[in-house]
């Protein structure tokens, strides 16, 4: 398994030999607050003061952790969990901001910098997988953005999904039946397969490949199909689409998709911003800690890493309309699993949330720290070219304090 | 009144933001609730705009507020309702009422009660004098359709005294007997309710003003929208779109037909 890994096709040669291995089997799931979640509403509450708004904070299963009452379910499973309330990534503008914190640092001219997912992929996933690699599903506002691998190579975009969470196109047509489909496979393959063995030429090999993969997407289409779930597994993620798509999520890093994108819209509340995060807190507090349980009775968390991240976080002064606007000098994020050192919050923000005063990390600090957890080298370099490239931007390093 | 008429006569600014008002145009004086927690009465003489802190205050926004006499009578997120002398500006007498923010106090017509009404879905009914709790009653549901959390937003009381109408967030409007406390009919009003992109149907309205008009014993739903400017129906599969001029004064719109 090791061997096939696409980062790794010369293992006994390759110094950190036993840090690949502990890549193994490990998956992320992205939960992505489009618009910007405000922190104040959901990990550094900042009740009586004037910036804290109407919602109050409460104590959590760590003692000295506080945070929003509108997260009461995770409140009581935060030993799995690391709040991050230090970023300061400075731009607060929805798509630069989601460049940034797509890709961990600011775009050049000239390069295409991939997504951590296209990342992940290509150190996590393996080159003869049957499942995707990347999975993105989303329906709405700034989720819309497609994430790209950039120098990576198309073979680390994502699957995208949109309006539907079953992707188009895998399914075979109704004409043929599956005996016919399944003959019709390995008539191909044993026609490839020696054609191959007398014409030794990796575009071919390539194109076998290809083959291979998309014969092995076509068969994973089930893992979208939250059907086959007990009633009661469907239950305990709710009727919501965010919930549907994280109990997607858990079945994809379940059969080793490395990474899976689920996107939640509508949290840019430049307006009524504490009816806006009453009803999406409420849908993240559900949904994420019935993601968490899951995957730990599953035996699962600790190989997933889960992460709530969004562009930037929201101004701490509210504005007329009893919003909150961009903000992007003080806001939270978690990191939950896989590597992570659980029961911790990292950073430190001032009284009324308006400045970092301790702990600051930078979008790349954070990347570096995801890597860190998977078990990834932050600072292995891809060549482009004859230009090196580090998975993190430079100058970034892991925050230790979260790391298990 | 004819809106039209209405010519701005002062303009006053505040830092906080505020919720409800009160007024006594005798006196040129308003009395406001904050997003600071407390209550203000606002005097203006001479082209000049004073702003008096009443002695106390809240635990959380300020959300309603309404004038008894000599008393006003104010509701809060903080789940109690506050009596306080007008004359002394200050506190009389916090008491808890609901089990959830509360969205809205206003008084009866003869002003021997007052009614609130909050997130925990329910409408109550008050002494005005003691603060004695009279009714409790609700036709709401705590959660919408979509499985959130839901509001009551909305509640009035009739000139004659006759009904009670509560509104929540899903646009489920319940009329009441004002003495019985009986529900005697109800209006679905749909609107834009949840930010789930799980959605079959949706209304957006971009604003307006809605009052309810009883037609006999058949409750009809006339939407007096007198500043929507657009408003977005859509099926399934089809948007439809009209757009209500910002001056219109009346528009009605049948619910079983969809047309306007």
């Amino acid at each position: 398994m090791v061997a096939s890994n696409m980062s790794a096709l010369d293992v006994l040669s390759r110094p950190g030999f036993a840090s690949e291995l502990t890549r193994d089997g490990k998956s992320v799931i992205l939960l992505w607050l489009a618009g910007g979640a405000s922190q104040l509403e959901t990990w550094d509450p900042k009740p009586g003061r004037r910036t804290g708004g109407p919602y109050a904070k409460i104590k959590t299963s760590i003692p000295g952790i506080e945070i929003s009452e509108l997260l009461p379910k995770m409140a009581t499973q935060l030993n799995e969990t690391a709040i991050i309330r230090s970023l300061n990534t400075k731009i607060a503008d929805h798509g630069q901001g989601y460049t940034l914190m797509d890709t961990g640092r600011i775009p050049e001219p000239g390069v295409r910098f991939p997504h951590l997912g296209s990342i992940i992929a290509h150190e996590l996933g393996q080159v003869d997988s049957r499942v995707p690699d990347f999975v993105y599903m989303y329906t709405q506002t700034e989720g819309r953005r497609q994430d790209s691998a950039g120098y990576l190579g198309a073979r680390y975009n994502p699957m995208f999904l949109t309006d539907k969470m079953m992707p188009e196109n895998l399914h075979r047509l109704d004409e043929i039946s599956d005996v016919d489909h399944q003959d019709r496979a390995a008539l191909r393959d044993f026609m490839a397969k020696r054609f191959i063995r007398d014409l030794k030429n990796p575009s071919v090999g390539s194109h076998e490949n290809a083959y291979e993969r998309v014969h092995g997407l076509m068969a994973s289409d089930y893992l979208f199909d939250i059907e086959r779930e007990p009633q009661a597994m469907r239950d305990h993620y709710g009727p919501t689409q965010f919930g549907q798509q994280c109990l997607i999520a858990r079945r994809l890093v379940e059969a080793g998709v490395p990474f899976v994108k689920v996107a939640r819209a509508w949290w840019d509340s430049h307006g009524q911003n504490f009816e806006t995060h009453r009803e999406l807190c409420a849908d993240l507090d559900h949904c994420m800690s019935a993601l968490l349980e899951d995957l730990r009775q599953r035996g699962l968390l600790s190989k997933t890493l889960v992460i709530t991240l969004g562009e930037f976080g929201r101004t701490p002064q509210i504005n007329g309309s009893l919003g909150r606007d961009h903000f992007a000098s003080a806001w939270s994020c978690t990191l939950s699993g896989c590597g992570i050192r659980g029961g911790t919050v990292y950073g430190k923000t001032d009284d009324d949330g308006q400045t970092v005063v301790d702990g600051e990390m930078k979008a790349g600090d954070l990347f570096a720290t995801i890597f860190a957890a998977l078990g990834i080298q932050h600072d292995k370099e891809h060549m482009l070219g004859s230009r090196p490239i580090p998975l993190a931007d430079f100058g970034c390093e892991p925050c230790r304090e979260v790391l298990a | 009144m004819n809106a039209k008429n209405l010519k701005r006569a002062d303009e006053w600014k505040s830092q906080d933001i505020l919720f409800c008002i009160a007024q006594d145009y005798a006196n040129q004086r308003l009395w406001v609730g904050s997003s600071d927690f407390k209550i203000y009465e606002v005097l203006m003489s001479d082209g000049k705009v004073q702003r008096v802190e009443f002695q106390g205050q809240h635990q959380s926004y300020v959300t309603g507020l309404v004038r008894i006499g000599q008393t006003l009578v104010t509701s809060s997120y903080d789940r109690h309702l506050n009596w306080w002398d007008i004359v002394e500006r200050k506190l009389i007498r916090s008491q808890p009422a609901h089990e959830a923010w509360i969205r809205r106090v206003i008084a009866s017509a003869d002003g021997t009660r007052v009614i609130s009404i909050a997130d925990d879905m329910q409408c109550k009914v008050w002494e005005a004098e003691s603060g004695r709790l009279l009714a409790t009653f609700s036709d709401h549901q705590k959660l919408t359709p979509h499985h959130f959390p839901s509001m009551l937003y909305a509640v009035a009381a009739s000139p004659d005294g006759k009904w009670l109408a509560t509104g929540d967030k899903v646009g489920h409007v319940a009329v009441w007997d004002a003495e019985r406390f009986e529900k005697v009919g109800e209006i679905e009003t749909p609107v834009m309710y949840t930010w789930d992109p799980k959605l079959d149907c949706t209304v957006l309205v971009a604003s307006g003003v809605s009052l309810f008009h009883p037609t006999a014993s058949d409750w009809q739903w006339e939407a007096l929208a007198k500043s929507a400017t657009s408003i977005t129906w859509r099926d399934r599969h089809d948007w439809r779109f009209s757009s209500v001029p910002a001056d219109s004064a009346n528009w009605n719109w049948k619910t079983k037909t969809r047309r306007v």
